[in-house]
């Protein structure tokens, strides 16, 4: 019975430390006078995973993961699918030499939400929606959806669909705080912290009609916590399900 | 507790309708088994979970277990207690990492748990602060169907590997309830055992099971479960 009880203490510190994060859920979309009932197909320019690890050295800190970005386009892929989207990705790295079309429209069109969505700050409808069941997160429905450059219009005809998307994740490890009470207080997990980085994670999509030149849907999610597989499917699952999700 | 069970069951069939609640790639619903069980109280815990809401999840489960407590080097020699019975219980589930949905990440809960069982054994008569006892203070208990109730409030984190296989830990602060013994030496006489040796009834109490908390005793539980996403 006594041996049990270290167990007792160490399980409460280990929930702490994992458990109380509760990230954020921003999810903001255009009405449904705008948004059509289901969304076929879906055009994925270039999805992104970034590591920033604060950890590294300068040169270091920043790296475009490639083992991790395939990873990345696969769950992209197998959850859309599951979702009853298609989902077709351009990325830089799997390009032919006939795919001119990546550099000459799709890359400045990339650079075009980025920018746009950065640029314009919307106004929401006070009657947001609940996206299911007590106390969970809101959706915030544009009232007039932020536009951009509607010269793009012709790439819904080439490529079927005039649905193009942004998807990226930024994984950051940073130092931790409270690094001195901890090492009193509890010197096994004071010493866990000074080895072990702390991550925050964020996943981020945007969703644009091309034919309108209007931004439909952008969402961002964020826990304290490293990506694994498990993480991301289980975002972008709830993402492809709410984008299909009448607003 | 039939009619709770029931109700348990059309309130997950009434909500399983609800198209806007995505699960954990779409699945809500969770078989699992309680691995301290098996270990520590040499029986078995079997249960359910639902996700009703992106957030929140109520788990129901059944546990038969069969513990003997022997007293502690402080106590009398063959100072001991066996519980053998059969318990249900029920977990609300509050989930709070935002970023995902229900049945996945961490959560707050509310548990309560009631069941029925046999006592038996020998315990010390007298109370701690009396100067130490004889061997012949023990007192013989044998009582049968022991109604026991306990409530707690915690929090855990439930994992998921594999899109399937689901890792559930969690912790909670309690405060048991022993009813049903006629006779109150008896149950003093377990009472003072259940806290003096950190026994909790329905629980495994750790360190907080010495508070004594209106004559009940509270204590800090640990549960590691592992499950199955069904649907």
């Amino acid at each position: 019975m006594k041996n049990t009880s270290l167990m007792y203490i160490l399980l409460p510190i280990l929930m702490f430390q994992f458990g109380c994060n509760p990230g954020q859920l921003i999810v903001e979309r255009s009405n449904s006078d705008t948004t059509p009932s289901k969304i076929d197909k879906v055009i994925s320019i270039n999805p992104e995973f970034t590591s920033i690890n604060l950890f590294r050295k300068n040169e270091e800190r920043i790296m475009p993961d490639e083992g991790k970005r395939e990873m990345f386009n696969q769950v992209l892929k197998k959850n859309a699918k599951e979702s009853g989207i298609e989902l077709v990705i351009y990325d830089s790295d799997h390009l032919k030499v006939t795919d001119t079309d990546y550099f000459n429209y799709l890359l400045p069109l990339r650079q075009q939400i980025l920018r746009s969505n950065l640029s314009q700050n919307s106004a929401f409808d006070r009657k947001s929606k609940n996206l299911g069941g007590h106390s969970s997160p809101q959706t915030w429905t544009f009232i007039e959806n932020p536009i951009f450059d509607s010269d793009y219009s012709w790439l819904s005809d080439k490529y079927g669909t005039r649905y193009f998307a942004l998807h990226g994740v930024i994984s950051l490890a940073y130092k931790r705080r409270a690094l001195l009470g901890m090492a009193i207080f509890f010197p096994p997990v004071g010493l866990y912290y000074l080895i072990r980085p702390q991550y925050r994670s964020i996943y981020y999509s945007f969703l644009v009609d091309v034919k309108k030149g209007e931004v439909v849907y952008r969402e961002l999610r964020e826990f304290g916590g490293e990506f694994s597989k498990n993480n991301l499917e289980a975002m972008v699952f709830d993402s492809f399900n709410i984008l299909n999700q009448q607003p | 507790m039939r009619h709770i069970c029931l109700s348990f069951l059309f309130l997950v069939l009434s909500t399983a309708c609800l198209s806007q609640i995505s699960g954990y790639l779409g699945k809500r619903f969770i078989v699992h088994a309680d691995l301290t069980v098996p270990l520590l109280e040499r029986g078995y815990h079997i249960g359910a979970e639902y996700a009703f809401t992106r957030k929140i999840g109520m788990s129901m489960g059944f546990s038969q277990i069969s513990r003997t407590i022997r007293g502690t080097t402080l106590s009398l020699p063959g100072e001991k207690i066996t519980f053998s019975g059969q318990q249900l219980d029920f977990t609300f589930k509050r989930y709070f990492i935002k970023a995902f949905t229900a049945p996945r990440g961490g959560y707050l809960l509310v548990h309560l748990r009631a069941g029925q069982g046999d006592v038996e054994g020998l315990a010390k008569k007298t109370a701690l602060s009396n100067p130490p006892a004889q061997a012949s203070d023990l007192l013989l208990i044998n009582i049968t169907n022991v109604n026991v109730q306990s409530w707690g409030l915690g929090m855990g984190y439930q994992y998921m590997f594999n899109r399937r296989f689901t890792f559930d830990a969690s912790f909670r602060f309690g405060v048991n309830n022993l009813g049903g013994i006629p006779d109150e030496k008896a149950r003093d006489a377990f009472q003072e055992f259940a806290i003096y040796n950190q026994f909790s009834f329905t629980n495994i109490a750790g360190i907080g099971n010495r508070l004594n908390f209106y004559g009940r005793p509270i204590g800090l539980s640990g549960f590691v479960s592992i499950g199955y996403l069904l649907f």
